[in-house]
C-alpha cells in the first residue's frame, strides 16, 4: 500500500559522521527505541532503500498509457485519460462517473458523456485526501480523514456543487492510512474504515476497524477489528456479507506478510488479527508472543506479498462470461515494499458455498523494467456488464469488455 | 544591417513553433525564479532555499503544490499560478540540472552536529533522502540547505500544513521538537559524507 516508510540509514554514512567528530564531549549512546514506523525495516542492501513511489504529477499523455491486457474475447480501451490522481470510481443515477483522489490531486472529478464525447471535469477541489465517495439517492457522500460530507443533487449541480452536509466528523483525521474507501451496505448503512496510523503499533480502540453508520451519520457501530487498513470493500449479492481486502504490515521480508482478502461473517464479533497474526499464519515477531493466529479470523484468501489490494467489486454484470458472475474482481496496486514490483487487476472465483477457489491474474500490463506504467486502484461495473478500472499513476480510466 | 535584422526576425517567425514559444516564456519564468533562488540555484535568504541539484520530481511537486495552492507561499503560489504541465515539467528539468548547494563550511559544533546526526539515524532519513542526503525522486535534497528553511520545512509537515506525496513525512517527524528540528538542520546543512 501506498504507505508508510522510512528505510535504514546507511550505517556508513553515520559511521562517517560519528567518525568526522570523534572526540565529541558525550560518546554515550542513548538506547532508543526504533521509531514504529519502521519496524522490521532492514538496515542495509536493497530493502533498507525502498520509499513510496510517486509519479509525477502529471497524468500520462493518452498515447503513452500502458497497453494492458485481458483475457482472450476481451477489449481493454482507454476510457478517459488526463484524471490526476485517479482513485475511487461511483456512477451516479444519471451516469456521471464520479473519480475521487487521494495526496497528489486533492480533487473529485466528474466524467461525463454528451452526444458521444466525454469530459472531465472538476467539481471539488482543496480537499484533504479526499478519496473515499460513494453515491446515493442523488447525493454524492466525500470522506477525508476527517469527516465525511454529502453533496446532494449533485449530478444537477456539476458546474457549481452545492455546498456540503457534513453528516460525520469523529473520524481521527490521522494522515498515515486515514484515507477512506466509502461504501453503502445493503442494509442502507454506511460503511467507513479506520486504518492504523502507523505501519505497526498496538491497536487501539479507535483504529484498525471498519464501522457503518446511518446514512445521516448517526448510530455508529464496529464492524470489524483486526484490520490495519482496508481500502475496498463489496457485498456479496446473495450472502449480503462484507468482503473487504486488508493490506498487511511493510517489512519483514520480500515475499511476506501476503495482504489478505476477508469476509465479515459475525459483525461486531470477528478480529481479523492486525496487530498480531498475519496473513493467517505468523504471529508478529513483536507483538505476537502469547498470542495465536488460531484466535483471529483467518483470510478467506491471500493476495500475494505486499500487493496492496486495493479497490475490490463483486461481478453483478451479465456481459462477461459466466465463470465470472459472482466472482471477486481486486484491483492489486502493486507493492512499494518490495524490490520487485507487480501490479494487476486479479479475479477471485467463488464456489456455491463462498468459498474462494482460485485467484487469478485477470488485467496485466501494468509494470515494465519493474517500473510501474500504472497502478490500479477502484473498480466499477458499468450497466452494460463493461468493467471500469481508475489508475492513479498514470491518472486514467480503463474500460474492459467482452466481446464485440 | 537593417536587411539582416529583418531577416533574421522572419526565420524566427517561420521557425516558430509550439516549443520555440515555450521557451520563450520559460525563460521569463526563469528569470523569476532567479531573483529570490539565485541565478545558480543558490539563494541569500536563509528562509529561502537553495533549488540547485534538487531532483526533478522533487521540484516538480513542489511547483505542482503552490500551483494548486495546496503549499502555501504567496511569491510562491503567484509565479507558479498559471504554469502549465510542460512549463512545470520544463521547470524542474532545468533546476535539477542547476549546481547543487555547498555545504556550510567553517567550524563545527560536534554536539549539535553529532545530536542531529542520531536523528537522523534514528529517523532513518537517509533511507529515503540517500545516505548523503542528495534526494531521489519525490524526495527532495537536503545536504547543505538553508537551516532556517530545513526547519520550517519540519514544522509545517509536523502541524499537517504540509503533508507531499505520502504519509512518510508525517510519521518521520512525529514527535519531535524545535530543538531537534533544529539539530537535524544544523547537521544536514553541514554533513559530511
Amino acid at each position: 500500500m501506498r504507505n508508510l516508510k522510512m528505510g535504514g540509514l546507511a550505517a556508513a554514512s553515520v559511521l562517517a559522521a560519528s567518525l568526522f567528530i570523534a572526540g565529541g564531549p558525550f560518546a554515550q549512546e542513548k538506547k532508543e527505541e526504533e521509531p514504529f514506523w519502521a519496524k522490521g525495516r532492514p538496515k542495509e542492501g536493497p530493502g533498507a532503500k525502498m520509499a513510496p513511489v510517486a509519479a509525477p504529477p502529471i497524468p500520462t499523455a493518452a498515447d503513452k498509457l500502458p497497453k494492458l491486457t485481458a483475457p482472450p474475447g476481451f477489449k481493454v480501451e482507454v476510457y478517459q485519460p488526463g484524471i490526476l490522481d485517479a482513485r475511487a470510481i461511483r456512477r451516479g443515477d444519471k451516469g456521471t462517473i464520479f473519480v475521487s483522489s487521494l495526496f497528489v490531486a486533492g480533487k473529485v472529478y466528474a466524467v461525463t458523456e454528451k452526444g458521444g464525447k466525454r469530459e472531465v471535469k472538476t467539481i471539488l477541489s482543496g480537499l484533504e485526501l479526499p478519496s473515499g465517495i460513494e453515491f446515493r439517492n442523488g447525493s454524492l457522500y466525500v470522506a477525508t480523514p476527517k469527516k465525511i460530507m454529502r453533496y446532494d443533487k449533485i449530478e444537477d449541480n456539476l458546474d457549481k456543487a452545492p455546498d456540503p452536509v457534513t453528516i460525520y466528523d469523529k473520524l481521527p483525521g490521522d494522515i498515515p492510512h486515514g484515507w477512506k474507501f466509502l461504501r453503502f451496505g445493503p442494509d442502507g448503512k454506511l460503511y467507513v474504515p479506520v486504518g492504523t496510523p502507523c505501519n505497526l503499533c498496538e491497536e487501539r480502540d479507535t483504529h484498525a476497524l471498519i464501522f457503518r453508520i446511518n446514512a445521516d451519520g448517526s448510530g455508529m457501530e464496529v464492524v470489524a477489528r483486526g484490520v490495519r487498513n482496508t481500502v475496498g470493500f463489496d457485498f456479496h449479492p446473495k450472502t449480503k456479507q462484507l468482503w473487504f481486502t486488508d493490506n498487511q504490515r511493510d517489512w519483514l521480508s520480500e515475499d511476506f506478510p501476503l495482504d489478505e482478502l476477508n469476509v465479515v461473517k459475525s459483525p461486531g464479533k470477528d478480529h481479523f488479527g492486525y496487530p498480531y497474526c498475519h496473513s493467517g499464519t505468523m504471529a508478529d515477531p513483536e507483538f505476537g508472543w502469547g498470542k495465536s493466529c488460531d484466535d483471529y479470523v483467518k483470510p478467506a484468501a491471500l493476495l500475494g506479498p505486499h500487493s496492496a489490494p486495493l479497490g475490490m467489486t463483486f461481478y453483478t454484470g451479465k456481459s462477461f462470461p459466466a465463470k465470472y458472475r459472482g466472482a471477486i474482481f481486486i484491483a492489486r496496486h502493486g507493492p512499494w515494499n518490495r524490490t520487485k514490483k507487480f501490479a494487476d487487476v486479479s479475479v477471485a472465483y467463488l464456489d456455491a458455498d463462498s468459498k474462494v477457489t482460485s485467484v487469478e491474474p485477470f488485467l496485466t500490463g501494468w509494470v515494465k523494467d519493474n517500473q510501474y506504467l500504472g497502478r490500479p486502484v477502484d473498480l466499477l461495473v458499468m450497466p452494460d456488464g463493461a468493467l471500469l478500472v481508475s489508475d492513479d499513476h498514470s491518472g486514467a480510466l480503463y474500460r474492459v469488455s467482452y466481446g464485440r | 544591417m537593417r536587411g539582416r535584422l529583418a531577416a533574421s526576425a522572419l526565420l524566427a517567425l517561420l521557425t516558430a513553433s509550439p516549443e520555440t514559444a515555450l521557451s520563450q516564456s520559460l525563460q521569463d519564468k526563469l528569470v523569476q525564479c532567479a531573483a529570490c533562488h539565485g541565478e545558480d540555484g543558490r539563494s541569500k535568504d536563509p528562509n529561502i532555499p537553495h533549488i540547485g541539484g534538487q531532483p526533478k520530481l522533487a521540484v516538480m511537486y513542489q511547483l505542482f503544490f503552490y500551483r494548486e495552492g495546496r503549499r502555501k507561499n504567496p511569491e510562491m503560489n503567484l509565479v507558479a499560478k498559471g504554469l502549465s504541465d510542460a512549463e512545470l515539467d520544463a521547470i524542474a528539468e532545468y533546476v535539477a540540472k542547476l549546481p547543487p548547494p555547498p555545504l556550510v563550511g567553517g567550524e563545527i559544533d560536534a554536539v549539535r552536529y553529532r545530536r542531529g546526526a542520531e536523528l537522523a539515524q534514528k529517523r532513518l532519513c537517509a533511507s529515503c533522502h540517500n545516505p548523503d542526503y542528495s534526494g531521489r525522486e519525490q524526495m527532495p535534497r537536503l545536504a547543505g540547505q538553508h537551516e532556517a528553511y530545513t526547519v520550517k520545512a519540519l514544522q509545517d509537515y509536523r502541524a499537517g500544513i504540509r503533508i507531499g506525496t505520502q504519509a512518510a513525512m508525517a510519521e518521520a517527524v512525529r514527535g519531535l521538537s524545535d530543538a531537534d528540528f533544529a539539530d537535524l538542520a544544523y547537521f544536514l546543512a553541514r554533513v559530511r559524507p
